[in-house]
């Protein structure tokens, strides 16, 4: 009977280690950006494989196992990060009113300017305007444009509509244009443009 | 605004995945308006920045030496947590099936202030679709973000029983509870049965979600999906309570015929008491 059994768990850990733990540095990547710390990602990271392998048996093979692990990782996140907000986040109807109109009223810069003002600016100050964005748009926006998964993907990884995932990039990329000018206004590089 | 219909068509066409006629309405519009024309210069900009500049790392050898070490030492001695494999022994993962969620809309303020203290953590993302309990985090969700509208919005218990009367196999309990108020309700179904659906306001500080189906059908396995051994502590003592890990608490009790599922942020005794002081005015 002993040996039985111990010869299941060789199989389920061999299959774990196949099938799951390649995926560990995809999550990897999204904890560092999430946290933006890599001891807490490496936490996040250990934390969510150790509780993949616990309901390993829940998994229903053939199924998509990265967004599997990518759900319990998130929900991990919330647990640690996030518990003291018990309420989902409702979007008032006045800031996104107030928030397209003031975004809008600085798209009049001509595209050569944009482009050198942003194209300047370093990985660092990149990944900090990316870190200081509220968790459902960056995490839109790492999936999709770092990690370069679809619209549908990102839809069942986050479980939530088509539809919602677009939304969320495309004002995602808003706030994060504005959160870039600030870095770029630091580093007195809009200024330096101006006075030409 | 006309610009406002282009705004998400602008996103598409940036990643290239904007249909061939909508993207043809859209370059026709960025033609002629310079202010999305820049819009969609500055994201596409944006989502080339992100690009360029965002590379992804590997994790350190020593991330992948700690997991297996926990992998080896879960492997010889499992979890002892009784209170988890209690509750996730055989469910998790069937083929997920869509459902049409509920029409309940109230406009809502949430003033959250109580501490959940439960013995009992359930892992809302693993359990299938038509599940009870992830059906009613759900819709509880769905019900407090304002993303669905109501079909009837009455603080009446008798107008709302009147509401539900004949249309289901079960008794629609509306129950009376104090502190509460009342929002509205609905009907809908899920696989060809009945579900109804009761909002409460609790004080002004937060809504009690009632999600209602024919307990006889549940026990009999299809479409609804619940956990043997919640089933069985329904059988025994005709309540269970759990919580999910975002903090919200779900008390699942039979009443004759009926299976209810309430979710709410009040704690677990508080959400019980109500609802039990409730259910013996039946």
């Amino acid at each position: 009977m002993v040996r039985m059994a111990q010869s299941a768990v060789t199989e389920k850990q061999r299959e774990f280690q196949s099938e799951a733990l390649p995926h560990m540095d995809f999550l990897y990547n999204y904890a560092l950006r999430m946290t933006y710390n890599a001891a807490d990602a490496e936490d996040l990271v250990q934390e969510t494989f150790l509780k993949a392998f616990r309901f390993w048996d829940s998994y229903e093979k053939g199924t998509n196992v990265r967004a599997w692990l990518f759900r319990i990782m998130k929900n991990a996140y919330i647990n640690r990060y996030r518990k003291e907000k018990k309420e989902p986040e409702t979007v008032e109807y006045q800031e996104v009113e107030n928030f397209y109109n003031n975004v809008r009223g600085s798209a009049a810069e001509s595209s050569d300017l944009q482009e050198a003002v942003f194209s300047n600016l370093l990985e660092d100050e990149v990944s900090r305007a990316i870190a200081e964005l509220r968790d459902d748009f960056r995490t839109v926006v790492i999936l999709c444009d770092i990690e370069e998964l679809t619209y549908e993907e990102v839809a069942e990884f986050v479980d939530c509509p088509v539809g919602t995932v677009r939304s969320r990039l495309h004002r995602g990329r808003k706030l994060l244009r504005a959160g870039l000018l600030e870095y770029a206004k630091k580093r007195g590089y809009v200024e330096e443009k101006m006075k030409d | 605004m006309e610009c406002r219909k282009f705004q998400e068509h602008i996103t598409a066409a940036v990643d290239n995945v904007l249909e061939q006629r909508e993207k043809a309405k859209l370059d026709a519009h960025l033609a002629q308006c310079p202010r999305c024309k820049s819009e969609f210069e500055s994201e596409k900009l944006m989502r080339n920045v992100v690009k360029s500049r965002c590379q992804r790392t590997c994790a350190p050898s020593h991330v992948l030496r700690r997991i297996n070490d926990q992998i080896d030492a879960e492997a010889i001695e499992p979890e002892r947590s009784l209170r988890w494999k209690k509750f996730l022994s055989s469910q998790y993962v069937r083929p997920a099936i869509g459902f049409a969620l509920a029409c309940i809309a109230v406009v809502i303020l949430l003033n959250n202030n109580t501490t959940i203290n439960t013995p009992r953590v359930v892992e809302a993302s693993l359990l299938p679709q038509n599940d009870i309990i992830k059906q009613s985090l759900v819709n509880y969700l769905a019900v407090v973000k304002g993303e669905i509208k109501p079909t009837l919005a009455s603080s009446q218990v008798g107008e709302m029983k009147s509401y539900f009367e004949g249309k289901t196999e079960f008794p629609v309990v509306v129950p009376t509870m104090n502190n509460c108020i009342l929002l509205g309700g609905v009907l809908n179904d899920f696989g060809g049965k009945a579900l109804a659906h009761v909002v409460y306001r609790h004080n002004n500080s937060g809504i009690i979600y009632v999600y209602e189906t024919c307990w006889e059908t549940v026990l009999g396995g299809s479409p609804f999906h619940l956990a043997q051994d919640v089933q069985d502590e329904l059988k025994q003592t005709n309540w269970y309570t759990t919580t999910s890990p975002d903090g919200y608490t779900l008390v699942l009790w039979t009443n004759g015929k009926t299976l209810c599922s309430a979710v709410s942020t009040l704690d677990e005794n508080t959400l019980k008491a109500l609802l039990s002081a409730s259910q013996q005015k039946y």
